[in-house]
């Protein structure tokens, strides 16, 4: 099976899974004091705060659409970004968790594919978007525990802890793929010079950096009690950054030294991508371990559920990922896959159920 | 057990209202919380009859809505420029009122059906117009125009199902947005279009919200 057959197939089973998640704990069936998101909206309530995140995005657009046919020429991600944050800001002060998620997304998506467009404008390495959209995703989970403390703003830390782990989760596990070698040939091997010259993408950078720093600053209190987590969180992102920038590294010292490969290369491309894609998978796995750990720790049963969803199907696809490279037979296929799926099963089932027995103590 | 079963249990016991609060409160359970279950208990009830009747009425109105649309387009040559404005100031005119009617004699499932027709000859009526002036504009705007036409409509009458529609419309237009700026040059006439239209459409959701839903009670929700 084709793996990028199998990509959005996983991306599509996580925001089913969020999504069930989310309507299972906003849902009156559970008390309040056992929903663990704290979400809970009627439908008319639900509908005001979808209709106003509507409307701040047609806002938004109308202004882009504006000012451009004013003649005046900004890029369309300067105004999802700015509207991003005033959407999530109007979310939060409106009690809108809906239009928060919304202004959360927008500025998401203005500031990836914003670093994407200029970076592919100026040709310059576009490895720069994911290393802004990992520090974003990490921002989020900074952010989220400053709001731990504050038993009325805990949706707002579950929102954005959980968007937190998605987004930095789906990148490294899509990363770790060989569907993803391609990228992996884009960042490794950028048409230009490094970046760091170049005044536009720097601020984008910058602009994100800061972010970045300050949501950990501000969550200082929290991580002196939970120092374990600041510990792991610093060295996955140390580790999954360096990853994207040390293709990179001898560009730095010599510009002219660029690569142009033909078709005949790719065994070549191939070797050197894998270093990268073996480091993203360690890096996803001890990602699971820490939300397995920190599940044990917070006594949050979501990530438990969580991390076992991630395990599941990061045993499935790598699986079929690998059978594809290799000729297996058939029988023997689904023989071995059943097998896998059993021991997994029984494993997953053991480490659930003692997790939930210590949480419980 | 959750609360929600509690009170369940409790009721099909028979236990009054008093009681229930008494046992769960032994229980630990808040009083907002018990409040929150026993509204949700009684709500439970509502016969499913009259759930049936709702689809059923919607199921009509949107079902006339696809054949006023299917016969518009293709009869839509034999109409003279006037014959086709007249056909769908006519159905919009007996949809809405038929809606009078019905609410004068208080049938409201039957109102809110024939309002949700209204809406659809509207829908219809924007794109088909467009086609009598032969104005090309871009599909994005017409539903923008469509969207501006509905908020109006749901402010202006009391029904449920068109803000539904607001919210199934702004979604599509959000949809949209990919496509219009992707797939339309610079300085067309569209994008003055979109950016008045737009603000428009944003301008009067912000006022529905902040007149409509102001009277959300945010008493029940213990995180606000």
């Amino acid at each position: 099976m084709e793996i990028f057959a199998i990509i959005p197939l996983i991306i599509f089973i996580a925001i089913i899974f969020a999504v069930i998640v989310i309507i299972r704990n906003a849902s009156y069936k559970k008390s309040l004091a056992e929903a663990s998101f704290q979400i809970v909206i009627s439908y008319q309530d639900l509908l005001r705060q979808l209709l106003l995140g509507i409307a701040f995005i047609i806002g938004i657009t109308s202004l882009y659409a504006g000012f451009h046919s004013l003649g005046i020429e900004i890029g369309w991600y300067w105004f999802t970004t700015i509207g991003g944050i005033l959407t999530t800001y109007i979310g939060y002060k409106q009690h809108s968790p809906i239009t928060f998620i919304i202004g959360l997304l927008m500025f998401v998506v203005g500031i990836s594919f914003g670093s994407y467009e200029v970076a592919s404008n100026n040709k310059i390495d576009r490895g720069i978007a994911l290393i802004s959209t990992f520090l974003i995703f990490s921002s989020f989970y900074g952010l989220s525990v400053s709001f731990f403390n504050n038993i009325r703003s805990k949706r707002y830390y579950t929102i954005l802890n959980l968007l937190g782990i998605l987004g930095l989760g789906i990148i490294t596990f899509f990363l770790g793929s060989f569907g993803a070698r391609e990228i992996w040939g884009y960042i490794a091997n950028s048409q230009d010079a490094m970046i760091w010259s170049n005044l536009k993408t720097g601020l984008i950078l910058a602009g994100v950096l800061g972010l970045f720093i300050i949501s950990y600053i501000k969550s200082i209190e929290y991580f002196r009690e939970n120092l374990y987590q600041l510990v792991i969180t610093a060295v996955g992102m140390i580790g999954a950054i360096l990853v994207l920038v040390l293709p990179n590294i001898s560009l730095l010292y010599d510009p002219n030294q660029m690569y142009s490969y033909t078709q005949n290369d790719w065994a070549q491309k191939n070797l050197e991508i894998f270093p990268h894609i073996i480091s993203m998978n360690i890096l996803f796995l001890t990602g699971v371990l820490w939300l397995l750990y920190s599940a044990y720790k917070l006594k949050e049963i979501w990530r438990l559920n969580l991390s076992i969803l991630a395990l599941f199907i990061f045993v499935l696809v790598r699986y079929f990922d690998w059978v594809e490279r290799t000729e297996l037979d058939r029988s023997l296929f689904f023989l071995s896959l059943g097998v896998i799926f059993l021991i997994t099963g029984w494993v997953l089932e053991r480490v659930r159920r003692n997790i939930l027995a210590s949480i419980d103590n | 057990m959750t609360i929600q079963e509690q009170v369940k249990l409790l009721v099909e016991k028979n236990s009054t209202e008093e009681e229930i609060y008494l046992d769960l409160l032994q229980k630990g359970f808040k009083i907002s919380e018990i409040e929150l279950a026993l509204k949700l208990s009684k709500k439970n009830k509502l016969d499913i009859q009259s759930r049936g009747i709702t689809l059923i009425i919607l199921f009509g109105s949107v079902s006339i809505g696809l054949a006023a649309l299917s016969f518009i387009a293709s009869n839509w040559n034999a109409f003279g420029d006037f014959g086709k404005v007249g056909v769908i100031i006519g159905g919009l005119t007996i949809a809405y009122l038929g809606a009078i009617y019905t609410q004068f004699i208080g049938l409201s499932r039957v109102y809110n059906g024939l309002l949700l027709v209204a809406q659809l000859i509207f829908g219809a009526g924007v794109f088909l117009i467009s086609e009598i002036v032969s104005v090309q504009i871009a599909a994005q705007i017409s539903i923008l125009i469509w969207a501006i036409g509905v908020i109006l409509a749901s402010y202006l009458v009391q029904s449920i199902i068109l803000r539904y529609l607001v919210l199934a419309l702004g979604i599509a237009s959000i949809f949209g947005i990919p496509e219009f700026f992707y797939t339309y040059d610079w300085y067309r006439i569209d994008y003055n279009l979109y950016a008045v239209l737009g603000l428009i459409f944003s301008a009067e959701i912000f006022y529905y919200i902040f007149s409509k839903f102001k009277d959300t009670d945010y008493s029940q929700h213990l995180y606000d």
